[in-house]
């Protein structure tokens, strides 16, 4: 990372830090309440995680890139010895950092409890767990590469709601593959062809979105 | 001559707008002032001198350097501020501060607080609740505490009030003294501008319709107020772009005055009746005019 597009993500953090401490809790108390809530508050538990781990997505995509741009802080920023290279490079890394660390702290945390125990899930949701953890990730790098090639406000909310609804869609199909059902209720984590294609595909399709994303802006020649 | 500025020929095209091969050449050491309508193209060339806009065709040197592609050396030394900047609201002016400075190794520490004094701005002020007036001095003091060599200020003073606009135009003032700084100052209140530039270049439409030293505007342009005889017939000079004639009065405005021209007048029959200096902004409106009477006939 070059001086400049460190000193851009510290600048970014610095106005984020707060936000994502409060989000990070929240996820903290929804893995808290799942484990000593009891049977009776674990929806509240899920909904808890769920909200926290969308929210931070959501808030520091909208902080950092779109309203950076719609409440015209771009161009005191683009007047710093920067390029629109360097820019681009500083909100992915800003943003990836936010929402990776909240995501895989969260999803570690939840994955124990689930699992771990006598009492949790059957060991054989583990794979397909797995799959809406990371399907999280894919709706939000659609999230995320949306507001960086658009920098609209209008396009980054039409991509949350179409990239979550068209996610949990996607998830709904996926669990009536013979692959998934077929392992889903069994005692132990069996992991086989079908959960590791859904995986790769996804882990691809964000790589694919975030290099595409990139590639986009780097042939912008404007930045105003 | 060394010139912080050179644009030669840059042509923007926008789908509802062209910046039309605009030719700017600001001298070192020396103030600009760029006036022109709103919508006339002064905050696409200056961001074409920044490297935020890329122009289609002509070439801009910056400071020696070729724009875009050497932007971020260009950049180390321009300040750059423009109407629509906004600061980051939900943070003080402290912490923007400190940003700048972060990224600027030339931050002067000492210059940043006796701005501070000056404007009559507070270091953990939020700059959510600062007036149009602070934000502006809070901009203008992120600029000058690096000491840039060349300052693009686009509109600066647009909206401010009266004591607000005049604490930013003694800054400028003040930063004059120093010789070896540039400054492109662009306005649509050219009394801002004859306050403060050296030299004025006009734009309209996307054209630069006008550019000269300040001196020689205000010295060529004359409106001749004449009393003629009946079916007097105003002679054809050179630089006469406007003539209004009611009854025995006519009103002659020249863009290129001299005395001859007087002498011509009245061997002609006609009376001088007062040969009078015209504003920076009666000099705008007529230039533009004549520009517009160019392009519709």
């Amino acid at each position: 990372m070059n001086g400049i597009v460190g000193q851009l993500v510290l600048k970014d953090w610095q106005i984020m830090r707060k936000y994502v401490i409060a989000y990070w809790l929240g996820g903290i108390a929804s893995i808290l309440i799942a484990i000593f809530g009891g049977e009776g508050l674990g929806i509240a538990a899920m909904i808890l995680f769920v909200t926290a781990l969308g929210a931070v997505g959501i808030h520091a995509i909208m902080q950092t890139i779109v309203v950076e741009r719609t409440e015209h802080k771009l161009p005191l920023i683009m007047s710093l010895p920067v390029t629109i290279r360097e820019y681009t490079l500083s909100k992915i890394i800003i943003n990836l950092s936010i929402f990776t660390s909240v995501w895989a702290t969260l999803s570690g945390a939840s994955l124990v409890i689930l699992f771990a125990g006598e009492e949790g899930m059957p060991d054989g949701m583990l794979p397909f767990v797995c799959i809406v953890l990371v399907a999280m990730y894919f709706a939000y790098t659609i999230m995320l590469v949306t507001a960086l090639v658009s920098n609209g406000l209008g396009a980054t909310i039409v991509a949350t709601v179409v990239g979550n609804i068209g996610t949990q869609m996607g998830l709904w199909q996926l669990v009536d593959l013979t692959g998934i059902q077929s392992t889903i209720d069994g005692p132990v984590a069996a992991w086989n062809s079908t959960h590791a294609g859904i995986l790769l595909v996804l882990i691809a399709g964000i790589l694919v979105l975030l290099l595409g994303s990139v590639y986009l802006r780097f042939q912008k020649r404007d930045v105003l | 001559m060394n010139f912080a500025i050179k644009c030669q020929g840059v042509v923007k095209r926008y789908p509802h707008f062209t910046l039309d091969h605009v030719d700017l050449m600001v001298e070192e050491g020396s103030v600009m002032g760029f006036v022109g309508p709103n919508g006339a193209g002064k905050s696409t060339t200056m961001r074409i001198l920044m490297g935020l806009v890329c122009q289609d065709e002509g070439a801009v040197d910056v400071l020696g350097h070729s724009m875009p592609a050497e932007q971020i050396a260009a950049k180390r030394d321009i300040g750059f501020i423009s109407e629509d900047m906004r600061l980051f609201e939900s943070e003080t002016i402290g912490f923007h501060m400190n940003f700048f400075k972060s990224v600027y190794p030339s931050w002067d520490d000492g210059y940043a607080d006796d701005l501070l004094k000056r404007f009559g701005l507070i270091r953990g002020q939020k700059t959510k609740g600062l007036s149009h007036g602070q934000r502006v001095k809070t901009l203008l003091l992120l600029v000058l505490a690096r000491r840039p060599r060349l300052l693009v200020l686009d509109e600066p003073t647009t909206g401010l009030d009266p004591v607000a606009r005049r604490e930013i135009l003694d800054q400028l003032m003040h930063i004059i003294e120093d010789e070896t700084r540039t400054i492109l100052f662009s306005s649509h209140n050219t009394l801002d501008v004859e306050q403060i530039s050296d030299s004025i270049s006009f734009i309209l439409n996307g054209r630069i319709i006008d550019s000269k030293d300040k001196e020689t505007f205000l010295d060529s342009w004359r409106r001749i107020r004449l009393q003629v005889p009946e079916d007097f017939r105003l002679p054809q000079h050179d630089g006469v772009i406007d003539i209004k004639h009611s009854g025995s009065l006519a009103v002659l405005t020249t863009r290129d005055f001299t005395e001859e021209m007087i002498a011509d007048l009245k061997s002609d029959g006609s009376s001088v009746q007062a040969v009078e200096r015209m504003t920076l902004e009666e000099i705008f409106v007529a230039n533009a005019q004549q520009a517009r009477n160019e392009v519709a006939s």
